[in-house]
């Protein structure tokens, strides 16, 4: 088991190597200097071209591209990401200030999505074929459908507009820092974030638990007369779940791709807002150290889904992954 | 079996699956809506005679009137000719990139499948690359180098969309490279290629078909976001989701909240039809969801 932990954690590196290697010539391709992006403006202003063709020199910047990306990996892993074009600051700092604010967003939506998804998804399998299975199915695909910002927008016409309960975006009121004075702020983008993982989930929980009530140990136990509601909770619930568990992780990835449009929309400042407002910018080594963090983390997470399944189905079988 | 039998029980296998399909309510309502929407867009000339570009400024923000069933937008062009030109650019984008980027992930899967070592092995490591990319954040990025167009946003959705498919029309190839008429069909001397593309890939159609119908309704969900965020499809032309990103900042959504009203039900019904018909597809060719 340890081995094939291990295993899978090794071949992580390729991948992250060939992820790199793609942002690299990515923001090689930009049309600018390059010193612009590795260095501090400020540090720049006012200097000849002479000095700055020394700079560069120094630097690095006419070595061989493979001796540059190397220095370039080794800034990264030392946190020195290089600096905005647009505004002249650490994108380490940019970066510093956004991810927490999108992991919070990601866990509450994770979270609503988790619950809301396996109680619908369950509920419709326990009445599989009546109205309130067939209610969840239609309210599941128009989950689907209907796209995540037109949610938005008529949330914040309905609750923020109309109604005023809550806020139409931002992430916390001036002087108010506390997690549960934020909290309003993340209802409305949680929720639609959450939305179409919500269907997505309560289709699969659906599918898995009427998959696990045919099964011949449900029938045992209701044949050694256990009451409906004890075999439902003991026998289905906890072996249907562990498939949509296991998919929630893997999913996590979605949410943060999701989170580009709700976050704009919301004004919430997240990373996928910086995305956006750098590619609006042109202001591409922002967006392409955004997009690295955000692939490291798809990374992370498939790992992280891959150890659980391990960790939780006993089916899988080790040392047969390559 | 004879040639003429294996057809005859292929054509009841598929004549099965219809009666199915069309048995099926909320498929079949799917596909009526689906289909009712794109004659709309399709006969747009028919149904009204502003051009969906013509800026009116007296015109503006006008309300409901006879010539203007749905009345003006910020500009004083008509929404309801924007809605209708709008809808066949989007569903247009929706259907191209669909098809396409399923052929592709469709052939990339067969050889995937079908050659084995090596080439499979590279095949599905540059699709595991792929998906390490958040998939709207990849094509944020590339639409950021690449400038923003109609075809470009197409190009882009292929590249990145063929992915799924490959991977399903892979898994459904590996096993069906097993069963005794590849065999028979390498045995008589018939060249791979034609195996894989006449004999094995067939097979996988269910898959390509749903995997289209999903697909056709992501890219069109994928265009509206894209174009909402003002990263899309250009400013000029008109697509639903750009008739959204004109009505966005606050006061318009307050005050005239038909403009972004009217294109978010048109893109909401096109794709809800959309995915209902392609849950009744799911029923019928019985592909378990990924």
């Amino acid at each position: 088991m340890l081995e094939y932990f291990v295993k899978r954690f090794l071949s992580m590196i390729p991948k992250l190597l060939i992820i790199s290697v793609l942002i690299y010539f990515g923001m090689s391709l930009i049309p600018v200097d390059p010193l612009t992006i590795m260095m501090n403006p400020e540090e720049l202003d006012g200097l000849s071209v002479e000095a700055l063709e020394e700079l560069r020199e120094e630097k690095g910047l006419n070595d061989p591209v493979i001796v540059q990306y190397a220095r370039w990996m080794k800034g990264l892993a030392q946190g020195d990401f290089g600096y905005s074009l647009t505004t002249g600051t650490p994108i380490k700092e940019l970066l510093a200030s956004r991810f927490p604010a999108t992991l919070e967003l990601c866990g509450i939506a994770l979270t609503l999505a988790a619950i809301l998804g396996i109680l619908l998804g369950s509920q419709s399998a326990r009445h599989k074929n009546t109205l309130i299975d067939y209610g969840n199915t239609v309210l599941g695909l128009i989950g689907t459908s209907v796209p995540g910002f037109f949610f938005a927008m008529c949330f914040i016409m309905l609750f923020s507009m109309k109604l005023g309960w809550l806020p139409s975006g931002g992430r916390m009121t001036v002087g108010k820092t506390a997690f549960f004075d934020r909290i309003e702020y993340m209802i409305l983008p949680s929720f639609c974030m959450a939305i179409s993982l919500i269907a997505y989930l309560m289709r699969l929980t659906r599918n898995s638990m009427l998959d696990v009530m045919n099964k011949d140990y449900v029938k045992t136990a209701r044949a050694k007369g256990n009451s409906e509601l004890s075999i439902y909770i003991k026998h289905c619930f906890r072996n249907g779940c562990t498939p949509v568990v296991l998919c929630l992780i893997s999913r996590i990835s979605i949410l943060v791709s999701g989170s580009t449009i709700i976050e704009t929309v919301f004004n919430y400042p997240g990373m996928g807002m910086l995305l956006v407002s750098s590619i609006t910018a042109k202001d591409m080594p922002v967006a392409m150290m955004t997009m690295f963090i955000c692939a490291v983390m798809v990374l992370v997470t498939s790992f992280l889904g891959d150890i659980a399944i391990a960790l939780l189905d006993p089916r899988v079988q080790f040392g047969k992954e390559g | 079996m004879s040639e003429t039998k294996i057809q005859k029980s292929q054509d009841s296998v598929n004549k099965r699956r219809m009666q199915k399909l069309f048995s099926n309510k909320l498929a079949m309502f799917g596909l009526i809506l689906t289909v009712i929407i794109t004659l709309l867009c399709l006969l747009a000339p028919l149904l009204t005679s502003s051009d969906p570009d013509f800026i009116d400024m007296s015109l503006r923000y006008a309300p409901a009137s006879r010539e203007h069933p749905f009345g003006c937008d910020q500009s004083g062009r008509d929404v309801w000719a924007r809605l209708l030109y709008g809808g066949r650019i989007s569903i247009a984008i929706g259907l191209a990139s669909a098809l396409c980027a399923n052929v592709l992930g469709a052939v990339i899967g067969c050889i995937s499948g079908y050659a084995g070592g090596k080439v499979d092995q590279i095949l599905m490591y540059c699709s595991e690359i792929f998906s390490c990319f958040p998939d709207k954040m990849l094509i944020l990025i590339i639409m950021g180098f690449a400038g923003q167009g109609v075809a470009v946003m197409m190009l882009v959705f292929i590249f990145t969309g063929w992915v799924g498919t490959m991977r399903m029309v892979r898994s459904r190839i590996l096993s069906l490279k097993q069963e005794t008429f590849v065999e028979n069909c390498r045995a008589i001397g018939i060249s791979s290629a034609s195996i894989m593309f006449r004999h094995l890939l067939p097979n996988a159609m269910g898959v390509f078909i749903i995997n289209i119908t999903s697909n056709v309704a992501g890219y069109i969900l994928s265009e509206a976001g894209l174009s909402f965020l003002g990263l899309g499809v250009p400013k000029g032309v008109v697509t639903w989701g750009n008739m959204i990103n004109a009505a966005r900042n606050l006061s318009t959504m307050q005050n005239y909240s038909l403009l972004w009203i009217l294109p978010g039900i048109a893109i909401s019904l096109f794709v809800l039809g959309v995915n209902f018909f392609g849950d009744g597809l799911r029923d019928v060719f019985d592909v378990t969801q990924e």
